[in-house]
Parts: C-alpha cells; structure tokens; sequence
C-alpha cells in the first residue's frame, strides 16, 4: 500500500467515526424527547461523552486527512470546486453540529440544576428542553450536510 | 446504474451499519455502568430503533457491494472477500445470540424499574456476563474488522 492509500484509509475511518457518531446523537435525540425527570435527562451524559469524542476524532480526522489528501494525491487540487465544496459543507456540518450540542446541553444542566436543589419529580420545563425544536432541525440540517458531502466525495463534480 | 451510484449505495450502507453496531455498542457500554435498573432499561432500550437501522444497513451494503464486484470484476473468491463474508456470517449469527440476550436484560431491568427496585444484582450479573461480553465484544471487532478488509483489501 501507498502512503495515499493510508490517508485514504484513515480519511475514511475518521468519516465511519462521524457519521457514527452522528447516529448516536439521532438515538438520543428520540430518547430525551420522552425524557421529562432530572436523573433520566442525566443518564444520558456517558453515551453524550463518546458521541462527543467519536464525533471530535471524525471530524478532525476527515479534514485533515482530506486536506492532506488533495495535497498528496497527483490530479487533484486543494482548489478544485468539489474539494472547497466538500471543506464549505465540513466546515457548515461542523458549526451545526457545534449549535446542536449547545441546544442539548441546557436540557443537561436544567436537569443538574433541578437534581442539585432536590427536585427529581417531572419537570414540563426539562421536558420543553429536551425537546427542542431548534436542536432538531439543527441536527436534521447537520445530517443533511454530511449526506451532501458523501454525494460530493463520490461525484466530484466538476472534477 | 451507473458505478458511482453503486458505491453511493453501497457507502451509504455501510454507514448506516457500522454506525449503527457502534451506537449500540456504546449503549450496551453507558449501560454496563449503570447501577440502576431503570438507567440499565432506558439505555438498553435506546439500541432497539438501532436494529433495523443495522439491518437494512447491512443488506443494502452487501446487495450494493455484490453489484459493484460485478461491475468492477472483483473475484468473489478473493481472500479478503471470503473472511468478510465469514465475519458478516459470525455478525449474523452471534447478534442473533447477544441480542436475544440483551433483550431478555431489558425485559428484566423494565420489570425491576416499574417496581421502583434501586439496585439489581441480577441485571448487573447479565450485564457482567463473561460470555455475553465477548459476544458483544467480537460483533464490534468484527465490524471493525470489515471496514479495515474493505479499505485496505490485503
């Protein structure tokens, strides 16, 4: 195997680990949606915890991979259309991405503040947040953007 | 179909699966730590969307993966395509297994939970169980291992 092999290799297990942990967001986006007491919304903070690291090695891991790749690879450019295309829609994924945690985390800490002055009854408060629409539709446009990427990396328009 | 949309296909499978097997995975994890019953029954029961997410993934990553070997005239018998099929055939077989397992944990943890119970030996003995963890173990490793014999192809 090549040395671009290799960063092809990693370039696309760092993508595995993105859009895994796109999908364990997704399953607990469906879990706290039904999630209205403090110590069930706080439960959740582990499977969040490696979300969160496999979503941080993906990402990181896919750009820079990739950037490396198109410096690496003969026939390709760091500004072909499809390759600033693939790092606009990265960057776009990265900051909804970024915007969805934020939504989620005030559901998080609504719960520990409720926990830490002992009330762990139901709360329509948490359960509001937990709900959040906006975090819903950030995580859908989230998804959508990383789908577009993969149609990019497969068609290269342009290329 | 044009060969890009086959490995369109065929990528967008794969995801679905692996993401899949690794979100399970990382519940089963958050639920090994877990003390309560009703935090193992929450948990246990988030993975029970993830398994036809897995499924469909599976077979829409073989059924594509099996058009693009045609259409690249990839020998079927080729050695790293014969120990996937093997571990795909281990995947099938041992999830069958682990899961029937699993569901059987939370079945338990949701009666415990409903009962108000705080703790559960039992629950935290199914979770803990050697031969159950190895299972699991190996369906991660396996699907690990798919994904490097797709990528590397040795």
């Amino acid at each position: 195997m090549t040395f671009d092999d290799w960063l092809l290799a990693l370039h696309v297990l760092a993508a595995f680990a993105l859009v895994a942990a796109m999908v364990l967001f997704w399953v607990m986006i469906v879990a706290v949606r039904s999630t209205d007491t403090p110590e069930a919304t706080i439960r959740m903070a582990p499977v969040a915890k490696i979300g969160n690291a496999a979503a941080g090695v993906g990402g990181i891991g896919t750009i820079v991979f990739g950037v490396w790749l198109a410096f690496s690879v003969g026939g390709y450019d760091i500004w072909d259309g499809w390759i600033i295309a693939a790092i606009v829609l990265w960057a776009v994924a990265t900051g909804l991405g970024g915007r969805t945690g934020k939504e989620y985390l005030a559901g998080m800490k609504k719960a520990e503040e409720l926990q830490a002055a002992g009330q762990t009854g139901p709360s329509a408060e948490l359960l509001a947040l937990n709900r959040t629409q906006r975090g819903l539709v950030l995580h859908t446009l989230a998804s959508l953007f990383t789908l577009l990427i993969l149609i990019d990396m497969i068609w290269k328009p342009g290329a | 179909m044009s060969t890009d949309w086959l490995l369109f296909g065929h990528l967008v499978g794969a995801f679905l699966f692996v993401s899949g097997a690794v979100a399970a995975g990382a519940l089963r994890l958050a639920a090994l730590r877990a003390s309560r019953p009703a935090d193992v029954a929450v948990l246990l029961r988030a993975v029970r969307p993830l398994v036809p997410l897995i499924g469909v993934g599976l077979l829409t990553a073989i059924g594509f993966g099996f058009a693009l070997a045609d259409r690249l005239h990839i020998d079927l018998s080729s050695t790293w395509l014969i120990v996937t099929f093997a571990l795909l055939a281990w995947i099938g077989v041992v999830g069958a297994v682990a899961g029937r397992e699993d569901r059987r944990t939370r079945e338990l943890a949701e009666r415990l939970a409903a009962d108000g119970s705080e703790e559960s030996a039992e629950v935290a003995h199914r979770l803990r169980d050697a031969r159950n963890l190895v299972l699991n173990a190996s369906l991660l490793v396996a699907t690990v291992a798919i994904v490097a014999l797709m990528v590397w192809k040795p």
